[in-house]
């Protein structure tokens, strides 16, 4: 596969990710308390929110710069909010699932010294 | 002094004795002692500098530096100093001036280009700028600087080591697109000193002799320093008072007098000034401006074929044939051209028929749909026309439009003249931005009548046929819409949606928005311009899941282009501030491209 990102229909992508993320982001709600939110698929990004107090958690995979993130989002001002550590450093224009789950390893890493 | 004959010569170059300065400061030193000197010396019957000889030297002079600035002959003065007599020529760009001077009896002839830049008026505003020469004999550069009439520092280079440049040790200042005095300094202030020539077809070189300046370089020194004797610093602000008030500390000023020896009566005719040139032209190119720079840039062309020719730079086939035997040559032989060096061609073609060539090749290019580049447009070429033009001189050019094809010729002569012949595309491209940049108004409105029947069928013939040429905003701009900078706001969903730039295209009412987020942005803003404006708003609808990025962003990309052709405004909602504010300013690959196309 040369470039999966490029070349698989977008809604292949979402499922994709979506059964990438779930069993590797299961954690947040059992250990951290959070709460399912929604997910959202886009043109632009698939985005699965979770909630917990005003604070809303997204894990975003960006169709067009073709990267993994996640953010930290004050309800209240729709503000993202600053990370205590420094966050993995983000690597644009994944070109295949593995590459992808790398990425999200990284950031799952991350979540549980952050939240 | 050194005679023209002799300049090269070392021992000549720096005998201090023979300085044009020293001599004409020490005239002014007497002028100081001597207050009754101030009369100036009778003129002779025979004056020591002839005209021919002025003449002979910027001969010279433009051989060595094609594309300097021409002397206005008729612009000369003169005056006299004691036993010195001094012409001086102003440059036509304004680049500065040439002054000429000899001693009487005397046989060599000293030449020293200077200028001014700075603000004066030479009666009541002191000097504030600098005051730049080049002694055109052993080219020391000299400037001094000054503010407020008080001079604050001073730079002179001295040239001692003289050597034949290797030509390994030509420095090509291909990307320095200055004027011939610019191009003077860039040698010198890159310590190669050496006479600025413009190659054919690359720009200027720095060529001829060369000086290691080095450590002779003066830097600017404060003020009274670097004087180091009799020179420019002595003479010019004499001349050239940097304050307007001197305390009586100078003499008179020189008391000029127009040179007419260049003049009816002197020793040979005035040389023709520019709109001389061409007279056919006269009646047809209304606007002095414009038929003086299309017969300059014109002229220039014909001189740059001519050196070609004389230097044996090119093989011209061509070069024993007149202008008639040419073009009855490309009559019957109509792909010849393709084989021919433009520059040859336009020349041959006579500043009549080079216009009327360009023209056809514009119209062909834009109108024949089985004219897909300037080759093939050169190909369409009606050669019986372009030979009744040059009978006739008559352009055969409608004259609603005959400014903005003299203007589109000038543009592709001055192409040809600063860079040479590189292929006919570069060439049409000037051509169109000339033709098309200048035809506003009125003009417009009879090309589109003539022509293309509406602005839309105009509009999408330069689209279709100079895509990735001309960008759509340059298109528009031509067509009486391109970009404007907007304000216009709608809240969604309490978030403020604010497009702050369209790109006004040439069809009415066909309306575009494109932006990041489709959904929560583009979308709803398209609905609300639509609602305002009482017309169709459209955004892309062809996003498909089932598509990949590739295939879906080709998709967007191909209904972009096909919004362009008909001419459609485009307003721009830009980034998500949502995402900005947490400093992602990614375009993404949609917006992006749709940026390329319309905005960039």
């Amino acid at each position: 596969m040369q470039n999966y990102f490029i070349d698989t229909p977008i809604y292949k992508i979402w499922i994709s990710v979506i059964d990438i993320l779930t069993p590797k982001s299961a954690y947040i709600i059992s250990e951290f308390n959070y709460q399912f939110k929604d997910i959202v698929c886009s043109r632009e990004c698939l985005v699965i929110a979770y909630i917990k107090k005003n604070i809303t958690l997204e894990l975003v995979y960006a169709h067009e710069y073709r990267n993994f993130s996640c953010r930290l989002i004050d309800i209240e001002t729709n503000l993202g909010k600053a990370w205590r550590n420094t966050p993995p450093a983000m690597k644009k224009n994944l070109e295949t699932l593995s590459e992808l789950e790398i990425e999200i390893d990284k950031w799952m890493s991350f979540l549980k010294t952050e939240l | 002094m050194l005679p023209l004959s002799q300049r090269n010569t070392t021992q000549q170059r720096h005998s201090l004795s023979s300085n044009f300065y020293f001599r004409f400061s020490f005239v002014i030193a007497l002028l100081f002692v001597f207050s009754a000197c101030t009369k100036s010396v009778q003129e002779k019957a025979v004056e020591p500098i002839q005209a021919e000889e002025i003449v002979n030297w910027f001969k010279e002079y433009k051989q060595k530096m094609p594309g300097a600035p021409n002397p206005v002959y008729s612009a000369a003065t003169k005056t006299f100093i004691n036993d010195l007599m001094i012409v001086r020529i102003p440059l036509l760009s304004g680049e500065g001036e040439m002054f000429f001077a000899k001693k009487i009896n005397g046989k060599d002839l000293e030449v020293l280009f200077f200028r001014r830049v700075g603000t004066y008026d030479n009666v009541s505003k002191n000097f504030t700028g600098y005051y730049e020469s080049i002694n055109m004999t052993n080219y020391v550069y000299h400037k001094i600087v000054y503010v407020n009439g008080i001079k604050v520092g001073e730079f002179k280079s001295q040239s001692t080591k003289i050597k034949k440049i290797e030509n390994s040790d030509v420095k090509t200042l291909s990307d320095y697109e200055g004027t011939w005095f610019g191009a003077f300094l860039y040698c010198l202030s890159h310590h190669l000193f050496t006479v600025p020539k413009k190659t054919i077809g690359a720009g200027w070189d720095c060529g001829g002799i060369r000086i290691d300046l080095g450590s002779q370089n003066q830097d600017i020194q404060p003020g009274g320093g670097g004087g180091g004797g009799a020179d420019i610093g002595d003479i010019l602000p004499i001349i050239f008072r940097p304050h307007p008030n001197p305390d009586g500390l100078l003499p008179s000023h020189p008391n000029w007098t127009s040179y007419s020896s260049f003049g009816p009566g002197g020793g040979f005719a005035k040389p023709p000034s520019i709109d001389d040139l061409y007279p056919e032209l006269n009646g047809q190119i209304s606007d002095e401006n414009v038929r003086i720079e299309y017969k300059r840039n014109y002229a220039a062309l014909v001189e740059l074929y001519n050196l070609r020719n004389d230097n044996g730079l090119m093989v011209d086939l061509y070069a024993g044939m007149s202008s008639k035997e040419f073009i009855d040559l490309l009559k019957n032989n109509q792909l010849l051209a393709l084989n021919i060096d433009p520059i040859t061609i336009l020349v041959k073609a006579g500043a009549s028929g080079a216009a009327d060539i360009l023209v056809q090749m514009f119209f062909a290019r834009l109108l024949d749909d089985n004219v897909s580049d300037w080759n093939e447009a050169l190909t369409k070429v009606n050669w019986w026309q372009v030979g009744l033009t040059m009978a006739t001189g008559a352009l055969p050019i409608s004259n609603k439009y005959i400014l903005a094809a003299a203007n589109a010729g000038s543009a592709v002569f001055a192409e040809l003249g600063k860079n040479g012949f590189t292929s006919w595309e570069k060439l049409g491209s000037s051509f169109v931005e000339g033709f098309m940049g200048s035809i506003i108004g009125s003009s417009l409105g009879d090309l589109i009548a003539d022509k293309f029947a509406n602005i839309g069928n105009l509009g999408r013939r330069l689209i279709t046929k100079f895509e990735g040429i001309f960008s759509y905003e340059t298109i528009c701009r031509w067509l009486g819409g391109g970009l404007k900078i907007i304000n216009k706001s709608i809240t969604h969903n309490g978030q403020a949606i604010t497009a702050s730039r369209m790109m006004k295209g040439f069809a009415d009412n066909k309306v575009a928005v494109i932006g990041r987020n489709m959904k929560e942005r583009v979308m709803p803003f398209a609905n609300s311009l639509s609602n305002d404006l009482g017309v169709p708003v459209l955004t892309w609808p062809g996003f498909n899941a089932a598509l990949s990025d590739a295939q879906n962003l080709a998709n967007n990309q191909a209904w972009i282009k096909s919004l362009k052709v008909q001419g459609y405004t485009f307003y721009d909602v830009g980034l998500d501030p949502y995402f900005t504010s947490r400093g992602n300013f990614d375009e993404g690959l949609f917006y992006s491209m749709e940026l390329n196309e319309i905005f960039r």
